[in-house]
């Protein structure tokens, strides 16, 4: 679970965009006690004691104390993420109160996370090239790696976050010498900045770089247990192919 | 041969899991299964997975690492969507 300021809730505590937009709020909590509070208890649970209901969003959202500023979280489970959607001070009965100009902005559609808070959760284009480059250098590596030394596990790890072992198993079919290639990903990848997505394009673009092209989609087996005593990891995904 | 372990995973999607596996009578596991044996063999993976492929195999790296922001570009798109879609009319 990550947890993250909205760009808006950023700017309303005057911390800098370019500068936390993209980061998890752990890493930045001692620039505001708003921001500390936020960290220290929706990293212990995700929601909250007090709910503030909003006038347009059919969404709960819980209210943050942290002095005399109040805020307003809310627990995104499908994208998991809390977002700390807004901040003011808290004033009861004036037009400027935080929960007054919250349930405004609410109003104009200004409140909840936007296109822009959505894409900082994922890599820039640049770290896209850079995973890229990475993936491209070190994944056919590895492969070849575990073909010099068949039956061997070679274990290692792409762009400094996916852990694998891949093993290669000469095998005999109708006279034909093939090599069985696995490929154990090991889950979840490790954290880091930038943060891996949990979703599937990683694992697409490690297996491109490692599968031959006149292996087929069709010809990979995802079903099968790791070649080894007691087989698969719990928390590995594995795939198979053959390739001459 | 079936093997017995603990996936974690939201409440919303528990319950709309096990929704589903009352509605279709077929099990919680089973319905896991196709779920992922239909993402697979689903065409935007074959897609992505045969378009990475043959990038890679020529070198043309900046292929991937478009394709690779686009389909988080998309996902964000998609989130910000969703959210939208939590205004009353």
């Amino acid at each position: 679970m990550q947890l993250r300021l909205t760009r808006r809730a950023l700017d309303d505590l005057d911390l800098d965009i370019s500068k936390f937009g993209r980061l998890d709020a752990t890493a930045y909590s001692a620039e505001s006690p708003v921001v500390e509070a936020f960290v220290e208890r929706r990293s212990q649970d995700p929601t909250g004691q007090e709910t503030t209901q909003l006038p347009v969003t059919n969404a709960t959202v819980y209210n943050l104390h942290a002095g005399r500023y109040r805020g307003l979280t809310w627990h995104d489970a499908a994208s998991r993420v809390v977002w700390l959607l807004g901040v003011g001070w808290h004033e009861s009965g004036s037009k400027t109160d935080a929960y007054a100009v919250l349930k405004g902005r609410d109003e104009d559609g200004t409140l909840m996370p936007d296109f822009d808070d959505y894409l900082a959760l994922e890599l820039t284009r640049a770290e896209a090239d850079s995973f890229v480059a990475l993936v491209a250098n070190e994944a056919p590596k590895l492969v070849a790696a575990a073909r010099r030394e068949p039956g061997s596990e070679i274990t290692g790890c792409i762009a400094n976050r996916i852990n694998l072992t891949v093993t290669v198993e000469t095998i005999d079919v109708d006279g034909e010498s093939l090599d069985e290639v696995w490929v154990a990903f090991e889950m979840p990848v490790d954290p880091g900045d930038p943060q891996l997505p949990p979703y599937p394009e990683w694992i697409v673009a490690v297996l491109g770089a490692m599968v031959p092209v006149e292996v087929g989609v069709a010809d990979l087996d995802f079903a099968s247990a790791f070649p080894r005593p007691g087989g698969s990891r719990s928390n590995e995904v594995v795939v198979c192919w053959r390739s001459y | 041969m079936a093997q017995t372990n603990t996936v974690r995973v939201t409440e919303t999607v528990h319950n709309q899991v096990h929704a589903a596996s009352r509605l279709l009578g077929e099990s919680v596991s089973d319905l896991l299964a196709k779920a992922w044996e239909q993402f697979a063999q689903s065409p935007a993976f074959a897609r992505d997975f045969e378009e990475a492929q043959k990038a890679f195999s020529v070198g043309d790296l900046d292929h991937v690492a478009e394709k690779v922001f686009a389909i988080g570009a998309g996902r964000a798109r998609a989130r910000a969507d969703a959210v939208k879609s939590l205004r009353n009319a």
